[in-house]
């Protein structure tokens, strides 16, 4: 048989349980406070009647969906710009495997000098750009750094139109091309890289770096074998998220965006398993336009969405 | 741009904070008096209108107290929110106002 102590204490222990729930920034402004009020309102009650569960579950479930369109305004978009204009120049570089590999292959056939450049890595110009990028925003030279972003930006577009087998508007092109606008963006418009170097710390560069070097090598050496091209992908996923701060929404934000290329790359592969070829309108749609979308749903990009005085971004 | 309706909780969350700070349970137990028992809150919806409440900056934190080993935590109206219960509160006496007019103008004993 059990005591009114047990019973209050069980109450308690029940109301915590269904409080575990919240999303824990809620959780720990607010957990304590509203469990002193249901144990105000509780009475001499044992359990949470079913109204009271299902209330708590159905707000616990509007609160995270708060947080996932980021309505509540913990996610400034500065912020997360801010991480993409330090880590998205060095990130872009991984855009260069395809090329290296070529390089690499022409090496080993010891004819480099006859590899024709125009047709197997046509878009070394871009890479190059954005390796000047890197170098001068890891050296704090941002206005330059922006100025060489968007010659870099302009020089894809301009050699994807000079290629018609280099195809823009789709899969992984369309990723490397968003991000590297995105990135121009970001360190022509947001707080920069000085901001973002304050959120992710020089940790958060060593890992990017990391990533892209272990991803190179991988894509280098393993060129065509799905087991390293799945490792390649774990990497890239792993790495960039950790390099932007996985326990951050700022952070994951921004790695979505350094991630886009991933994430057009396996829409290719789902559109062309379940749709086939479409009409380049619906695949600029697919690939351009529903990226931005989410983004601006998930608050990674700036919108109107008021900031909350109470509670900094994170 | 014209604003749209509050709802009737925010409402009545916003009419308890208007004369003075109150805790959860207090804004809980005013609610219900305000609406003559009819809108019964609960914590959890409660809580989900104070975040949404405090990120459009019309409520926020005035204190905080630790009662019987529990916290205890008062919210106050923002002048932004006394502002926008103001509006609402226009906008209602209006409708009212509307309706009352053209009740007097209805025909004794209806239209049958």
């Amino acid at each position: 048989m059990s005591g009114p102590g047990d019973g209050v204490s069980g109450l308690e222990r029940r109301y915590r349980r269904l409080l575990s729930w919240y999303p824990r920034d809620h959780r720990e402004r607010h957990g304590e406070e509203m469990l002193a009020v249901l144990m105000a309102g509780a009475g001499e009650r044992a359990r949470p009647t079913a109204r009271e569960f299902a209330d708590l579950l159905w707000a616990a479930v509007r609160l995270h969906l708060r947080r996932v369109v980021a309505a509540d305004g913990g996610v400034d978009p500065r912020d997360v710009l801010a991480i993409v204009s330090l880590l998205g120049p060095v990130a872009l570089l991984a855009g260069a495997t395809t090329g290296v590999h070529e390089i690499a292959w022409w090496v080993k056939a010891g004819a480099l000098g006859e590899m024709p450049w125009s047709t197997q890595f046509p878009d070394a110009p871009v890479w190059v750009l954005w390796a000047v990028v890197a170098v001068l925003v890891l050296t704090g030279v941002r206005r330059a750094a922006a100025v060489f972003a968007w010659l870099a930006t302009a020089s894809f577009v301009l050699i994807a139109a000079s290629f018609p087998f280099h195809q823009w508007w789709n899969g992984m092109s369309a990723g490397w091309m968003l991000t590297g606008l995105l990135t121009a963006v970001a360190l022509t418009f947001a707080p920069g890289p000085a901001r973002g170097r304050e959120l992710v710390g020089g940790r958060g560069i060593v890992v990017m770096a990391g990533t892209v070097v272990v991803a190179g090598v991988l894509g280098v050496l393993g060129h065509g074998d799905p087991a390293v091209e799945l490792l390649r992908l774990v990497v890239v996923v792993g790495g960039t998220v950790a390099a932007c701060g996985s326990g951050s929404r700022v952070g994951r934000r921004a790695a979505l965006i350094l991630l886009l290329p991933t994430l057009t790359m396996v829409l290719s592969l789902a559109q062309w398993l379940v749709l086939g070829r479409i009409p380049v309108a619906a695949e600029v749609a697919l690939f351009y336009v529903l990226p931005v979308v989410v983004l601006l749903a998930l608050g990674g990009l700036p919108r109107r969405v008021r900031r909350r005085p109470d509670q900094p971004a994170t | 741009m014209t604003e749209a309706a509050l709802r009737e909780p925010t409402f009545l969350i916003l009419t308890a904070l208007a004369a003075r700070p109150q805790h959860g349970y207090g804004i809980l137990l005013d609610v219900e008096e305000i609406s003559g028992g009819r809108v019964k809150l609960r914590a959890g919806t409660l809580y989900t209108a104070l975040d949404r409440l405090s990120a459009d900056g019309w409520v926020a934190v005035d204190r905080e107290q630790v009662v019987d080993g529990r916290l205890r935590r008062y919210y106050r109206l923002t002048d932004e929110g006394a502002a926008r219960l103001e509006t609402e509160v226009q906008r209602l006496r209006a409708h009212t106002r509307a309706a009352e007019r053209r009740l007097r103008l209805r025909p004794a004993g209806g239209t049958a």
